[in-house]
């Protein structure tokens, strides 16, 4: 938990119960506006999909077509709370129906299943086919946390017995020997040897590892310099005209979103309604049609992007 | 949007983009603006009405703007989209019908640097927002009667530009805080305790503040009336603060109960621990005679 690794993609190992789902979707939509291939994908547990946060970003994704991938690992208990016990509805794949996008079930042991439903729920994202909802049906054999009772709470030791008959590793290990034949011992013997070196490797690294100095304690609060560059360019201002608050405001957004292909603007009364934001009109030559309010592609040629669905816009859902 | 909605993405703020660069050590950003219509505009109500600015700046890691003018509010926003932080746009609404003299072309206003938005010699006001043009108004109202306030236009409460207030605090020596947020936790006592910390030798008078009333904003037009901080008020405050009278704020929301004591009995003169001492009063002083007769406990500056 608490992790972060940009050079690895990892936006976050969050503290926050589905704190992270929306986050994939806002990747995947910087991902798009700056007309990369990336795309976000979210892991949370069962727990997750009764929160807020789950329901919102999915709706947001589908409807503005985000590049996402939403992974649920479906292991049956919030920490100790049952998942029969918090939904009248525990079939998470269904939910994706809600909100109009495709909700895959699969065996989430099933290393080759969970494969291939990544697979096609990334290349659905990529090529802006919108975002899709994965349940992958699996079991923590372990405990919750360090010092959480395996059985004897919430769980019977026969059914943690039944699931470790079905350990992932386990079941991808006997596929490789035995059905496809893929596999020598000696290879499977090997890849675990590197694996455990590895680890190894990372905790003699950690535990060799100084303290960190506590004059760093303060570091990376706020950017340093605070102050981005144009706004320590003291020059005197030229000449000067009379403008209302939000056509100030408007023109201060609208300068900047032309000068940075990157920027998104979302929220309620923007677009045509709101005369606090930049309108089509604000960019002159634009033409209504170039307007995209839910941009379905990367759109390098539309100036604006203002990201407000609008009933005639919006996607059909798709089944 | 309206600052009360904020709260129904706090997490996402205060949680996520607040601490993002810090938890990624440096790594990761979360450059995003969230613009909001703040403060009270002809009862909108206790969900549309709310100035939030000292619960965002209370967090590390975002940067909290209120402008009070059409030029600060395009060159802060225009800043804000360059920035790499979080940062709250608190945009008051009882603002957006106002015109103002705004540069054209490139124009960025720098986070935590206030505007002097009127000199005097009198006192200084502390403002920020809505509350800049009411405390301008009340200082042309003071000036007939001979008072000059000096008026500061915060323009970003995080960061907070305390050096300004200082610089002017030396040349007034008084100072009033007139904000629009609520007084528990908030600005006036922040800035009065800055005071404290930099500049206490300067004050000839405590440091005042006016806070909107602590209740939710009522609907009723009289009774929001009766819990803003207006013109009027801006006026009395300081003209009783030339007369050394501050006003003392009731926002503590006290009991009248007296403190709980009994599960914390008086320190004990411990064996491992150097008994408490207090010094001595002189011999033959009064205090010493008081001091002898175990009368009253002994008090450095005894009572006439």
């Amino acid at each position: 938990m608490h992790l972060y690794d940009r050079v690895a993609g990892l936006f976050g190992t969050n503290g926050i119960v589905g704190a992270g789902i929306g986050h994939a979707v806002g990747i995947g939509l910087a991902q798009r506006i700056q007309g990369l291939d990336g795309i976000g994908v979210a892991f949370f547990g069962d727990g997750a999909t009764n929160h807020g946060a789950f329901h919102e970003s999915l709706n947001l994704a589908a409807v503005l077509r985000a590049p996402a991938v939403f992974v649920c690992e479906n292991n049956l208990y919030a920490t100790a709370t049952p998942l029969s016990q918090v939904t009248l509805n525990p079939d998470i794949a269904s939910k994706a129906k809600s909100y109009g996008m495709p909700g895959l079930a699969v065996d989430g042991n099933d290393v080759l299943a969970v494969w291939q439903a990544m697979g096609e729920a990334a290349e659905r994202a990529r090529s802006g086919g919108g975002p899709t909802l994965i349940e992958a049906r699996t079991y923590r054999t372990v405990g919750h946390h360090e010092g959480d009772p395996v059985t004897g709470t919430y769980r019977t030791q026969a059914e943690v017995d039944e699931w470790l008959q079905r350990d992932p590793i386990d079941l991808f290990r006997r596929r490789l020997l035995s059905e496809f034949g893929t596999a020598t011992p000696e290879d499977i013997a090997a890849i675990e040897a590197r694996v455990e070196a590895v680890v190894a490797d990372a905790l003699a690294f950690a535990r060799a590892a100084p303290e960190p100095d506590p004059a760093t304690a303060r570091r990376h609060v706020l950017a340093d310099p605070l102050n981005p560059p144009p706004a320590l360019d003291r020059r005197s201002p030229g000449s000067m005209r009379v403008q209302g608050w939000l056509e100030a405001v408007r023109d201060g957004i609208a300068e900047e979103m032309r000068a940075n292909s990157a920027i998104l603007y979302f929220g309620e009364g923007i677009g045509e309604r709101g005369a606090a934001s930049p309108t089509p009109r604000v960019f002159g030559p634009s033409s209504e049609a170039s307007v995209l309010l839910i941009p379905r592609s990367p759109s390098k040629a539309s100036p604006l992007r203002l990201l407000a669905p609008r009933p005639r816009e919006r996607a059909a859902c798709p089944t | 949007m309206f600052a009360d909605f904020a709260f129904e993405t706090a997490g996402q703020i205060v949680l996520q983009a607040a601490k993002l660069r810090y938890m990624s050590n440096g790594a990761l950003s979360a450059p995003v603006v969230v613009r909001a219509g703040a403060g009270a505009l002809r009862s909108a109500g206790p969900h549309h009405s709310g100035s939030y600015h000292p619960v965002f700046a209370h967090m590390p890691g975002l940067i909290v703007c209120v402008p009070s003018n059409p030029a600060d509010a395009k060159g802060l926003m225009k800043t804000a989209l360059r920035a790499s932080d979080p940062v709250l746009m608190l945009e008051p609404k009882g603002l957006f019908a106002s015109r103002g003299e705004v540069p054209e072309g490139e124009h960025y206003v720098p986070f935590g640097v206030a505007r002097l938005a009127r000199a005097g010699r009198d006192l200084t006001i502390v403002a920020a927002g809505q509350m800049v043009p009411r405390a301008l108004e009340a200082a042309e109202s003071l000036s007939s009667e001979n008072i000059e306030a000096e008026v500061i236009d915060l323009r970003t409460i995080l960061p907070l530009d305390v050096a300004t207030i200082m610089d002017s605090l030396r040349r007034t020596h008084r100072l009033l805080v007139v904000d629009e947020a609520w007084a528990m936790c908030g600005l006036g006592g922040e800035i009065a305790q800055a005071v404290n910390e930099l500049a206490w030798d300067e004050l000839d008078a405590p440091v005042a503040r006016l806070h909107t009333a602590p209740v939710s904003h009522p609907f009723a037009p009289v009774l929001e009336r009766s819990v803003l901080v207006d013109v009027p008020r801006i006026v009395r405050a300081a003209r009783d603060l030339i007369a050394g009278l501050v006003p003392v704020p009731d926002h503590w929301m006290t009991t009248g109960l007296s403190a709980d004591t009994t599960l914390a009995p008086l320190p004990s003169l411990s064996r491992t621990r150097r008994p408490l001492r207090r010094p001595r009063p002189a011999k033959g002083s009064r205090s010493h005679a008081l001091w002898r007769s175990n009368r009253l406990a002994w008090h450095p500056r005894p009572l006439a």
